[in-house]
């Protein structure tokens, strides 16, 4: 290529490298470790939605058997994926399996003799409920921490789902208050009406002001056993580590999945409480149950703990307030959380990192302070070792670094703690071509060759050793960035855009260089 | 003018003294796998999980108080730690794998622990102010501070005491509040302090000045592990090992021969095992990073072996009929200035990260620091030796058959 060419592709590459790169504090993002904040990965427990989904499914086969006539004996969810279906009436056994195969195919079925049954879920349902939990839970996340007010949140799902190991990774800069936060995003936030069931004798208005404190001081208000229809949650009272247990029929009839709206508001006495309004259909049904049921308590629920069981005063619609022990910030939260709907599972914390601003800004300056000292020194070094032709080795060394920038600021790639040291090692290595390069002119030149052979088969003696060494540096920064994950992908990120803007450098721009001021003037001596 | 040289034209009989060089490489490997075994790695948090806490303290904290107060909590095993410079007064806290608890209906996890660190901590007459419902500037989040001040200016407003329609900023108030503590890296040191950062309005002075206090400590970052996590990185981590290691060996299988491609995979394992030995003997903490720092040094390593055998191959196509072990030793000295040399460059810029990069940049410095001092000897004295010696092992063979 001619010269000319090539200098006009280097000033081409370089106003483009700056142009992504200036100013740094607007084109470089940032990680975690290095702004503050708070970094989470957490599993998403799929395991709850596939028994969530096998009980729902026992109990339609129950109906179903029902409806058609064949008895059990036995109808249970075995948990994950299965159902145990004991004593069919042998005669009625073709029907369970037509019954089965028509509406539960879903599930695989094994008679395991003497009439009894196992239903397994087959494993493609399996992975799509896992699957789309893990959507329902992003989108829950991701619209919690959207009204919560964040901003430039990371919500991404972590390796593959599918496989009952689904995790969600959530980044939220420059936000300190973790247990606020983790409460915020990790709760399933499930919120129910139940009804009451008030012990026979007791008056209504008596119960509410003192629910039993022990679940044999309830069983013993019902007379030994527990109606059918009723069980038992707890609640938390004023004084903490108290709990009550309140006595609640099983349905419920109305849920958060019926909710419209639902917002921060100040109550009557001035305490914090969350306004609620449900959805046409909701607040009829909350109509009818609230009429029929007038004088009765209804408890909220949340997350299968009572948080208050208001007595029905009156006949109520479409909107109302839960009421609870809340503070500003407790209410504001569970209206965000009500608001952006439940998380179909569990969370499972696997791992919090919170980083003060403070600590990542020492960091970044130290961080700076110790590249700057090592790039003085390397450029002192090559400058007395190498004199003027040191000094083409520096600006392939500047560019290098202008191009890393670049690149990472096109790529939006995150600068983290181990991204610094990324950079001062492509500082230090930067220079190991022009090293190679160099040593193998001066061993040209004492060979006897003139300047201009000595350079040109300098560079093409050295070009297959350095295409070499930088493709097996590379396979290792490949490897290094598919293993980490946040810091030490920054890190990898740093090295293998390093590595590759350092063949450029040294290859095009450093010969670019070399052969221009050899053609400029006549040199007999090569200050190398 | 004249070139500034070293270690140029060097004549080393190094061939002569291979199993001299072997052997000091076997004797550091020894070492270190020794080191390894009975000191074994002073794993971080990311690999045996529980919680770390990094606590900056306004006066210099005694740790033997710290560690009697944290025992008594009876949360896990501690293990304290000084750590920065020693006028930053900081610790770091790590609290093993214990009893952490499910916490009801949310998330397992270090702030339980970390909020019990911090109260354990805290001086007895921090306790009593807190009690007495002030706010622990020192502590206080962003927007826990914001609540409080709201609610401050809302009760004022309400008494009259500012002007209904006059504008206060409760979130501005706070979050100016804590980027002047940030500034001064995290920790106030008096109240005074507060009446330097400006765009505080003076009601707010006011109230900041009534309803806070100084504290004693400040986290400046707290970690949590999960108890799978830390088995999960290490397999992932092992398999980067191995299949960096494989694709290395087959690409210099592919441009060279198998056995040269053995051969820099053994000075591979070479320099990692004693990076390794060094960090058991120092007992730095063993971290992600350190990780990354392990297989960058087998990337950068294998670049330095290369060069070598990149020479000795040009070698043998010049000269076919000189002594193998000739032609290996005549490259290792053609090559031997530009490995010091490119290993000295990367050096000064590790040294500088070592020295200069601060402590959370430690113990990837100093990985790095070894692995790579390791990786310049075992290009020139274990690479190539293991070359030759395959390659008289091949010549006998050769014979005796003949």
């Amino acid at each position: 290529m001619p010269l000319k060419w090539r200098w006009a592709l280097i000033v081409v590459v370089t106003v483009a490298a700056s142009y992504l790169c200036f100013p740094l504090q607007e084109k470089i993002k940032l990680g975690l470790d290095l702004k503050g904040g708070i970094h989470l990965v957490m599993r998403v427990k799929t395991d709850d939605a596939i028994k969530a989904s096998t009980d729902l499914d026992a109990e339609t086969l129950r109906t179903e058997l029902a409806k058609r006539g064949v008895t059990t004996q036995k109808l249970e969810s075995t948990g994950v994926g299965g159902i145990l279906v004991g004593g069919v009436d042998s005669a009625k056994a073709a029907d369970f399996r037509d019954l089965v195969s028509s509406q539960f195919s879903a599930y695989s079925i094994s008679a395991k003799g003497g009439g009894e049954f196992l239903l397994e879920m087959k494993p493609a349902r399996v992975r799509e409920i896992r699957e789309s939990s893990l959507r329902q839970a992003l989108e829950t996340i991701r619209n919690r921490v959207d009204k919560f007010g964040v901003a430039e949140p990371v919500i991404q799902q972590v390796g593959f789902a599918g496989g009952g190991d689904e995790r969600i990774l959530v980044q939220l800069p420059g936000i300190q208050n973790t247990e606020r936060v983790k409460e915020l995003i990790g709760s399933p936030a499930y919120l129910e009406w139940k009804l009451v069931s008030v012990p026979p004798g007791q008056r209504v208005e008596d119960f509410r002001t003192q629910a039993p404190a022990s679940l044999g001081q309830l069983q013993t208000m019902f007379g030994g056993t527990l109606p059918a229809d009723t069980e038992v949650y707890p609640a938390e009272t004023q004084q903490a580590g108290e709990v009550v247990y309140w006595p609640c029929k099983k349905a419920s009839p109305i849920t958060g999945n019926d909710l419209r709206d639902a917002r921060r508001d100040v109550g009557r006495l001035g305490d914090a409480v969350v306004n609620f309004r449900l959805t046409a259909d909701a607040g009829q049904r909350f109509e009818d149950l609230t009429r029929a049921n007038e004088g009765q308590l209804l408890a909220i629920l949340l997350d299968k703990k009572v948080i208050s069981a208001p007595r029905i005063n009156a006949v109520i619609r479409d909107s109302g307030v839960i009421e609870g022990s809340f503070t500003v910030e407790s209410a504001e939260d569970l209206a965000i959380k009500l608001r952006s709907g439940a998380l179909p599972a569990g969370m499972e914390l696997l791992e919090e990192r919170t980083v003060g601003p403070s600590l990542g800004s020492d960091s970044i300056r130290q961080g700076i302070v110790a590249s700057i000292m090592g790039a003085v020194l390397v450029v002192i070094f090559m400058l007395v070792y190498y004199r003027l032709s040191g000094l083409n080795a520096i600006i392939a060394l500047g560019l290098n670094v202008l191009l890393l920038l670049g690149a990472m600021g096109y790529l939006k790639a995150t600068l983290t703690l181990p991204g610094i040291a990324g950079i001062a090692l492509t500082i230090g290595m930067a220079v190991d071509a022009n090293v190679l390069i160099f040593e193998r002119i001066r061993e040209e030149l004492r060979l006897g060759k003139t300047v201009k052979a000595a350079v040109a088969s300098g560079f093409s003696k050295a070009f297959s050793t350095i295409v070499d060494s930088h493709v097996t540096t590379l396979i290792a920064a490949v490897f290094l960035f598919g293993y980490g994950t946040g810091p030490v992908r920054g890190f990898a990120v740093t090295l293998c855009i390093g590595i590759i803007a350092n063949l450029y450098t040294n290859i095009f721009v450093s010969h670019a260089l070399f052969d221009t001021y050899l053609s400029t003037r006549r040199v007999d001596h090569l200050s190398i | 003018m004249k070139q500034f040289q070293l270690l140029t034209n060097t004549n080393l009989n190094i061939m002569g003294k291979k199993l001299l060089f072997i052997g000091i490489s076997a004797v550091a490997v020894t070492a270190s796998l020794f080191a390894l075994f009975t000191r074994g790695l002073n794993w971080g948090v990311d690999f045996r999980g529980g919680t770390e806490v990094r606590v900056r303290f306004l006066n210099d904290p005694s740790v033997e108080q710290v560690r009697k107060d944290l025992e008594a909590l009876g949360i896990g095993e501690v293990d304290l730690q000084r750590i920065g410079k020693p006028e930053d007064h900081e610790l770091l806290i790590r609290i093993g794998q214990g009893k952490q608890t499910q916490s009801e209906g949310g998330l397992i996890g270090s702030s339980d622990v970390s909020q019990k660190i911090l109260a354990a901590l805290a001086a007895q007459e921090d306790r009593s102010l807190a009690a007495a419902g002030k706010i622990d500037l020192n502590q206080a989040s962003a927007g826990s501070l914001e609540t409080w001040l709201a609610r401050r200016i809302e009760a004022a407003k309400q008494a009259g005491t500012i002007p209904a329609g006059t504008s206060v900023e409760a979130r501005a108030s706070a979050e100016a509040v804590i980027a002047a503590r940030d500034a001064r890296g995290g920790l106030f040191r008096s109240l005074e302090e507060l009446q330097r950062i400006t765009t505080l309005s003076p009601a707010v002075q006011t109230f900041l000045k009534e309803g806070t206090f100084i504290g004693q400590t400040s986290a400046r970052s707290v970690e949590y592990v999960g108890p799978s996590a830390g088995r999960d990185i290490l397999r992932k981590a092992g398999w980067a090992v191995v299949g960096s290691n494989v694709f290395i060996l087959l690409y210099i299988w592919i441009r060279f021969r198998f056995i040269w491609g053995i051969a820099g995979v053994v000075a591979l394992f070479h320099d990692v095992i004693i990076a390794m030995g060094a960090l058991a003997l120092t007992q730095k903490e063993f971290t992600l990073p350190v990780v990354a720092a392990l297989l960058t040094i087998v990337g950068y390593s294998i670049a330095d072996t290369v060069v070598v055998l990149d020479r000795i191959r040009e070698n043998v196509r010049i000269h076919r009929t000189r002594d193998f072990e000739l032609v290996v030793n005549a490259s290792i000295n053609q090559t031997f200035s530009r490995t010091i040399l490119t290993q000295f460059t990367v050096m000064l810029c590790t040294t500088a990260l070592y020295l200069y990069g601060g402590d959370r940049m430690d113990a990837l410095s100093f990985t790095l620091l070894v692995g790579f001092a390791a990786g310049a000897y075992s290009s020139v004295f274990v690479a190539s030796p293991i070359l030759v010696l395959h390659q008289r092992w091949w010549n006998e063979r050769r014979r005796r058959k003949a």
